[in-house]
């Protein structure tokens, strides 16, 4: 058993930092690693902080701390010993049976950086008290910022690629057409997807105090004019990919025009850095469905929309024949062969995640009816802290319909008639929602990628 | 020689396929073709190339292609996606997914 001193950080930064240094070879550094941090899972909250996450200075398995910070998944560096690399994940993991949290820096190192340090320290200082803040059992990210009073330094960065009609994914991003404070291009699709990019980004910052993907201001990477006559838009992990369209299947310009695809395709990068569903399966339904119900509550956020008013459809007048891509209200019906399910009971594994979204979709647009008033101030709250704070990757259509009753009740009072509202919207969809055991977040869990 | 070919997927969740029996095209595109496959080193890609479940991407297409010689004997079948494809593959998926949408729409 190694003491490490919980309140000396600089302290053991400096002995990893001097070691590594010292010990220049690279054979020498991966021993350095393998003692001193595996089975660790180190991860970086910001620049200033390097909190470990090792069985040598942890509390004991099985403490609350360790439940949280499943439900937090914060990013991780896990070194690998076959290939020499340090991978990022998104789940903390370690098979340490004694694996735990340890915060090595004072909060009062960060209040220090929030008054006096530079506007970066300030964003940095301001996110990891946040995120200590959860671990440490505070509810909600949203409630942490507000406890602080204050607001990190949000500021959008966006820039725009054009690929040329390339499909080679190594020449991502493509040629560089459009950044933060440049001029229109001339592109309808590259100043769409820049406009839009930016609505979502302001949609996510606003409501949800969210800023950027990854919530630590992340540039906001688009490439327009992917492959020739392509019709997709996709996130790759890193950025937003959009294709032209065909005129055949789906209308030129629209995958880079529509409000809703960009905020679709951009929530695809917030569930990457927040419970990172699996893209398979039901998680990859509930991947999916998250993407389109923010995608949705984003179009009518920038149009200031009732739930009464919304059209409810994702991608309207993109496809050359039916309505939509998806309907909300709908699922099924949204263009001649649609086959987006709705209920549970129809649920196979087979199936592609765009049509199991259904499920996810309809309890969201029930949700939000039974509510009435706007979908992002009362139901897209209690959803985005589902996907941000509750899910894990492996969660299904039954988890989120446990966890959003839970948060129902937690944000706007047990047995009120937002709770209410939500679990009879999950009803409709072959669902019971109940309280979650949180407690079955917890355990060891090994993910090998 | 015949190609299948299947692209899945996307933001839509739609599929196309499309075969191709070589022996109906003008040699000039069989050519073409024998090109494509020889530079894409095809028959030596791994069977699968796709990315793992939880790496967050979404809404790429996936791709199938086989390749059977005209008596059987020889069969080589390539999983790949958008994100995962090797480059020396992509003139070529390029070129099935345009013989695709010449043949066939979208569908579930």
């Amino acid at each position: 058993m190694v003491w490490i001193p919980k309140n000396c950080y600089c302290f053991y930064r400096l002995i990893i930092i001097s070691a590594l240094c010292v010990l220049n070879s690279r054979k020498k550094e991966q021993q350095l690693r393998k003692h001193v941090c595996l089975p660790t899972c180190v991860w970086f909250a910001s620049a200033e902080v390097l909190q470990i996450q090792s069985r040598m200075s942890c509390p004991a398995p099985n403490t609350p701390t360790r439940t949280l910070i499943r439900n937090v998944r914060p990013i991780c560096s896990m070194y690998n010993e076959n290939t020499s690399e340090n991978t990022v994940t998104r789940n903390c993991v370690t098979d340490s049976p004694n694996a735990g949290i340890c915060f090595i820096v004072p909060a009062h190192y960060f209040e220090h950086k929030i008054k006096e340090g530079s506007a970066e320290q300030r964003d940095r200082a301001i996110y990891t008290l946040k995120i200590s803040q959860l671990i440490r059992g505070q509810r909600m990210a949203l409630s942490g910022v507000q406890t602080l009073g204050l607001s990190a330094h949000a500021k959008v960065r966006r820039e725009v690629y054009d690929m040329q009609n390339s499909q080679t994914q190594t020449e991502l991003p493509g040629k560089s057409v459009r950044q933060e404070g440049s001029k229109d291009t001339g592109d309808q699709d590259a100043d769409n997807v820049f406009n839009n990019s930016g609505t979502v980004y302001k949609f996510y910052n606003e409501v949800f105090k969210r800023n950027s993907l990854n919530n630590r201001g992340m540039t906001l990477v688009s490439s327009v004019h992917f492959a020739r006559d392509y019709d997709n838009a996709y996130w790759n992990g890193r950025q937003m990919v959009y294709g032209d369209g065909d005129d055949i299947d789906f209308k030129k310009h629209k995958l880079a025009g529509l409000l809703d695809v960009t905020g679709h395709e951009m929530t695809h990068g917030v569930t990457n850095f927040t419970s990172n569903l699996d893209y398979v399966g039901e998680s990859g339904g509930l991947n999916e469905s998250m993407s389109d119900c923010f995608g949705v509550m984003i179009a009518q956020w920038a149009a200031n929309q009732t739930v009464d008013a919304a059209s409810w459809l994702i991608g309207e007048g993109l496809m050359m024949e039916g309505e939509a891509l998806r309907s909300m209200k709908d699922p099924g019906k949204a263009y001649p062969g649609d086959d987006q399910i709705k209920n549970y009971k129809d649920y196979r594994d087979d199936m592609d995640v765009h049509t199991s979204s259904g499920i996810g979709n309809y309890a969201f647009y029930l949700a939000c009816k039974n509510v009435g008033g706007h979908s992002w101030e009362k139901i897209g709250k209690v959803w985005y802290i589902t996907n941000t704070a509750r899910l894990k990757h492996g969660s299904g259509f039954q988890d989120a319909a446990n966890h959003t009753f839970d948060v129902a009740g937690s944000l706007f009072g047990e047995g009120g008639t937002e709770q209410k509202a939500v679990s009879d919207a999950w009803k409709k969809t072959g669902l019971e929602a109940k309280k979650p055991d949180l407690l079955a977040n917890v355990g060891p869990r090994v993910v090998r990628r | 020689m015949k190609i299948f070919f299947e692209q899945s997927g996307g933001i839509a969740g739609l599929s196309r396929k499309i075969t191709i029996d070589t022996n109906s095209l003008p040699p000039s595109e069989v050519q073409e073709i024998e090109s494509m496959v020889n530079s894409s080193n095809f028959y030596e890609l791994p069977s699968t190339i796709t990315q793992p479940k939880s790496n967050g991407a979404a809404d790429y297409f996936k791709y199938k292609i086989t390749l059977e010689s005209d008596n059987g004997s020889n069969k080589h079948k390539v999983q790949t996606s958008d994100i995962t494809m090797p480059s020396q593959l992509t003139p070529f998926i390029a070129y099935l997914r345009r013989k695709a949408k010449e043949h066939n729409r979208l569908s579930k």
